[in-house]
């Protein structure tokens, strides 16, 4: 490995700002939200050949929408497999190879659509593309922390914020860069892929130049951790392998799957659903602008639940989600009848926010249960829960949807029992966060092991 | 005075650590480069997302 990117050389010297970190922290994950805005190439990708209308050779919708499923598969495989490797190695080679993969894969993209050939864009976006997701995602996490021990929600709240602002950047952009480079020939695509290709490669490797690593022993000036231990804030550390072996990975796993899942099932069919319980009073436009609107709480939401977490504690606030977010779904159905619109986008985007807040606040739990030491693996490992809510949760909704159609319930009302289940859903996450407890200390690595253990070195100086 | 010494004169007059506390300081003005240059994509994006998002409200 080049010294240019070892744990040493990047290893803070004094007066380093640790205010720093969190810039690099947000270039990586603000180029790879745009994940989330790739939707918007769905249409032009649909009429490559016709350029004005779709052409029998054009490739279909149902085609174009692997594109972002393998993505995020291969987010989850790669950060669970590529965690443990970027405890070994460090964040800015982690970073550096995400920015080649995640630029990269866009390349490879542009080629597919150039060529036509669909495999392409699935190995460029999908696959290379996806593997750069995972990796950029769980880059500066355990190194967000190091920096951050008085405040770790706070920090990690700040870069996965990124990921969720990086499609507030992505859409309006992909939509400029096509609009530029659209003509007779071409529908802008493939240009557009070069370029921001290019773009989120530099900006990717800006983060990955800045980030820095604390010194062993390190802590904020003046801080001192508080006396009096709390404990579900561990002072030890569990390796990542060993973290597999413990109930608490598999309930916080189940934490964040069961959140996760009432959020993005919901969201992925917000536009549909307030046309139809508002029928008539709803534009497409309005609902592009409710998901927009939604979109902002779900961003917002990382950064504020996260940070009121370090006060209120990890476990209290995923109390608040599942307990104010099942009463908040029941209500939804009720405000739908009385056609109360404000109540409705209100109730919707307190609940998208503590969705958001759901994946921010989720480093930190794990920092707290497992020690900071593994955190970015082990956050890796457990982002296989996200990759799983992805598909339970649109399937779920759209499901029930088609059955209570079928059984002849108006469309306006269809999502009713959809409100009911996913209340349900968190009840099930409350019961797993209440059984959370502090891992037995038989999964507390000794003293001796750190230096011994897969050539990472010891890096806080426990 | 021969270099063993004169490294252990400079590490005693702390002249080592200075220059690597000026080395590694990292400036104001390094700091708000890099918070504009990741706030205002994000500014502009949060402005984009919220001019569609009026389209509920009108």
């Amino acid at each position: 490995m080049s010294d240019f990117f070892c744990k040493s050389r990047i290893t803070a010297g004094p007066g380093f700002n640790r205010w720093l970190v969190p810039p690099a922290a947000l270039s990586v994950h603000l180029c790879i939200g745009q994940a989330y805005a790739f939707s918007v190439f769905n249409d032009p990708l649909t009429r490559v050949i016709g350029i004005s209308a779709p052409a029998a050779e054009d490739w279909k919708l149902t085609t174009l929408g692997w594109i972002f499923s393998l993505a995020i598969v291969f987010l989850g495989l790669s950060a669970a497999f590529g965690g443990k490797w970027l405890e070994k190695v460090g964040p800015r080679l982690t970073m550096f190879v995400a920015a080649c993969c995640f630029g990269g894969g866009f390349w490879v993209a542009a080629l597919g659509v150039y060529l036509h050939q669909i495999w392409l864009v699935y190995l460029g976006y999908g696959v290379i593309g996806g593997i750069g997701l995972g990796l950029g995602y769980v880059s500066p996490v355990s190194t967000l922390i190091k920096w951050f021990p008085d405040r770790r929600g706070m920090a990690t709240g700040m870069a996965i914020m990124g990921f969720g602002g990086g499609a507030m950047i992505g859409a309006p952009l992909s939509v400029l860069l096509m609009d530029a480079f659209k003509s007779a020939q071409s529908v802008g695509v493939m240009e557009a892929f070069l370029l921001m290709g290019c773009l989120y490669f530099v900006s990717m490797l800006i983060g990955a130049m800045t980030i820095r690593i604390p010194p062993a022993d390190w802590r904020p000036p003046g801080w001192t951790p508080p006396p009096v231990a709390n404990k579900m804030i561990s002072q030890n550390h569990v390796h990542i392998d060993q973290a597999l072996k413990t109930p608490q990975f598999y309930l916080l796993w189940l934490v964040l799957c069961l959140n996760v899942t009432a959020g993005i099932g919901v969201l992925g069919q917000a536009s549909v659903m307030i046309q139809e319980m508002f029928k008539g009073s709803v534009t497409p436009a309005a609902a592009a602008g409710f998901v927009g609107l939604l979109s902002l709480f779900n961003m917002g939401g990382r950064f504020f639940w996260s940070s009121a977490s370090d006060y209120l504690g990890r476990k209290n606030t995923y109390f608040i989600f599942f307990v104010v977010g099942a009463g908040l779904y029941a209500l939804i159905p009720r405000m739908g009848m009385q056609g109360n619109m404000a109540m409705f986008v209100g109730l919707y985007a307190l609940i998208m926010s503590m969705y958001g807040g759901g994946f921010a606040t989720i480093p930190a739990y794990l920092a707290d249960i497992f020690g900071t030491r593994y955190v970015g693996g082990i956050h890796g490992r457990l982002l296989t829960a996200w990759s799983t809510a992805g598909v339970l949760g649109p399937v779920l909704v759209n499901y029930i949807r088609e059955y209570q159609i079928g059984q002849g319930v108006a469309k306006a009302d269809a999502y009713n029992a959809t409100m009911y289940i996913m209340a349900g859903i968190l009840a099930l996450g409350f019961i797993c966060n209440l059984l959370i407890r502090p891992v037995h200390e038989k999964h507390h690595m000794k003293h001796d092991e750190f230096d011994e253990l897969d050539g990472i070195y010891p890096a806080d100086g426990h | 005075m021969n270099s063993t010494n004169w490294m252990a004169f400079i590490r005693r007059t702390g002249i080592e650590e200075k220059e690597m506390k000026q080395k590694s300081k990292t400036g104001v003005l390094t700091l708000i480069v890099f918070w504009l240059y990741v706030a205002l994509p994000l500014l502009w994006g949060v402005a984009s997302t919220l001019k569609k998002a009026m389209a509920l409200f009108n």
